[in-house]
């Protein structure tokens, strides 16, 4: 049961923050290709949207390790 | 330029390392708080490293962007929850690592990232608001 539980925190994270993260960099991309001289705004905006959302896999996959161990 | 990711990356360990210093001082002067400080600074070590590798990710994909070479980038999750998963491993191995302090300092460039952003929003909204 901790496996399964393992692999749906792991799994779940990295679904949703696959989504977000898609649609931070194509929006990034999409801005940056119209405005260059707005680069640094937008790879701020970017760095600051793509932290955050990672944030949710990284505790998923920090929470599956310990399942996964049984800590 | 204000809004540079160089200037928010100095800030952000600027920050840090006022944090890290606070965290020694409580590991000298507080030794039953030793590993807990300890964790911190684990944490945010790995957090600034994890930190720096994104946004040298986002400046490469900036830069093939402008280029307009084709390359694909990818931003490198796999290496930062590696990163984090090595921390982790630390903190089970050695006792002199408290786990929640290391966790909770995982998150500590996301966590000031937030609310310099936050910050930095209500601001921009009072001026336009005077404006």
């Amino acid at each position: 049961m901790e496996y399964l539980a393992a692999a749906i925190a792991v799994g779940m994270g990295a679904f949703g923050a696959g989504i977000g993260n898609g649609m931070i960099v194509s929006k990034t991309v999409e801005g940056i290709s119209r405005q260059p001289e707005l680069r640094g705004a937008l790879q701020t905006t970017m760095f600051i949207g793509v932290g955050i959302v990672e944030v949710v896999p990284l505790i998923g996959a920090v929470l599956a390790f310990l399942m996964f161990f049984n800590a | 330029m204000k809004d540079d990711l160089r200037t928010h990356m100095h800030f952000v360990f600027r920050t840090a390392l006022f944090f890290m210093s606070f965290c020694l001082l409580v590991w000298a002067f507080v030794p039953q708080w030793q590993p807990v400080a300890a964790g911190l600074v684990l944490g945010t070590v790995i957090s600034l490293i994890n930190a720096r590798l994104l946004a040298y990710k986002i400046e490469l994909m900036t830069k093939h962007v402008m280029e307009n070479t084709g390359k694909r980038v990818n931003l490198g999750f796999i290496a930062r929850a590696s990163m984090s998963i090595i921390g982790v491993m630390v903190c089970l191995k050695f006792e002199q690592f408290d786990l929640m302090s290391a966790v909770c300092g995982l998150f500590y460039v996301q966590a000031v990232t937030l609310l310099k952003g936050l910050i930095s929003a209500a601001n921009n909204n009072g001026m336009h608001g005077k404006g």
